[in-house]
């Protein structure tokens, strides 16, 4: 289903921007978790479905909330997708990137 | 790393040429929306010059742009978010401001970061067509290049910033600065 694809392609994502933010390479996240490189570029890349107590173990290695890893719950989740991607933006770009979108979307 | 200069340079003259644009100026916003790219002008302050959205949920993709801006200025920022959406995969928003074109070797020598350099080239490349300006640069001799009132009046044919312009004609090798 290509829904789940593109949830498993979001984890990556994740994964792959808190990997970068704690400045670990592919080689040394890997070596947290006990996986190999290519495991955590399937990953990132979402072309592995990855088990949970993986993402547990990738949560840990990342010191992040394993919840921070999944995608925001897709059901009619645009808002909170926008939300989450406007978290500490300075508040003039907030209000530019929200009002944009709205109109796009025709919302008030 | 060196940017994808030929890959860039073939992206903006493939797309010109399906979208069947033979002739400046370039109708920017037209494109993005050919390619599933919403474009809203929306007034902000004046350090921002607009942002990519990525709605993944959606599949669909927002350029927004800076209204208070010059016309021209708002075509080349709409021309470099749209960069950023065929060139990199980059976060779900993408924010630009005040972004600046700049001449290669100060590209260069100030190591500014690689997207941004990708999608200025892009943003060139698909609102100023080599190719474009080498047929209308035939009705102007060389030597009035140097004087600004031409180099202004093509870049109001390309709908372009006089400095866009004049970044580009040097980058070509038309003029030197």
């Amino acid at each position: 289903m290509g829904d789940r694809e593109e949830f498993y392609a979001e984890v990556g994502r994740r994964v792959k921007k808190a990997r970068k933010l704690r400045m670990l390479t592919q080689e040394s996240l890997a070596s947290l978790v006990s996986l190999t490189r290519t495991s955590i570029t399937n990953i990132e890349k979402g072309r592995q479905k990855i088990l949970l107590h993986t993402l547990d173990d990738l949560a840990k290695a990342l010191r992040v909330d394993y919840a921070s890893l999944l995608p925001a719950n897709p059901v009619g989740s645009s808002d909170t997708d926008l939300q989450d991607a406007l978290k500490g933006r300075p508040l003039p770009e907030q209000k530019f990137i929200k009002s944009a979108v709205q109109s796009v979307r025709g919302g008030g | 790393m060196p940017i994808r200069r030929k890959h860039i340079q073939f992206l903006a003259e493939q797309l010109l040429r399906r979208h069947r644009i033979r002739s400046a100026p370039v109708p920017i916003e037209d494109l993005a929306g050919a390619l599933g790219v919403s474009v809203v002008k929306e007034p902000t302050d004046d350090e921002l010059s607009g942002f990519l959205y990525r709605d993944r949920v959606q599949k669909s993709a927002i350029i927004g742009v800076n209204a208070n801006h010059h016309p021209n200025r708002q075509n080349f920022t709409i021309a470099h978010e749209l960069g950023h959406f065929l060139l990199h995969e980059g976060d779900e928003v993408h924010v630009d401001r005040g972004f600046q074109i700049k001449l290669r070797t100060e590209f260069s020598s100030k190591g500014v970061d690689i997207e941004e350099r990708e999608s200025n080239l892009f943003a060139a490349e698909i609102l100023m067509p080599a190719s474009f300006l080498k047929s209308d640069l035939k009705k102007v001799h060389a030597l009035r290049l140097d004087v600004d009132d031409a180099v202004e009046e093509l870049a109001r044919n390309y709908s372009v910033s006089t400095q866009a312009m004049l970044f580009r004609l040097a980058n070509l090798g038309y003029v030197k600065l």
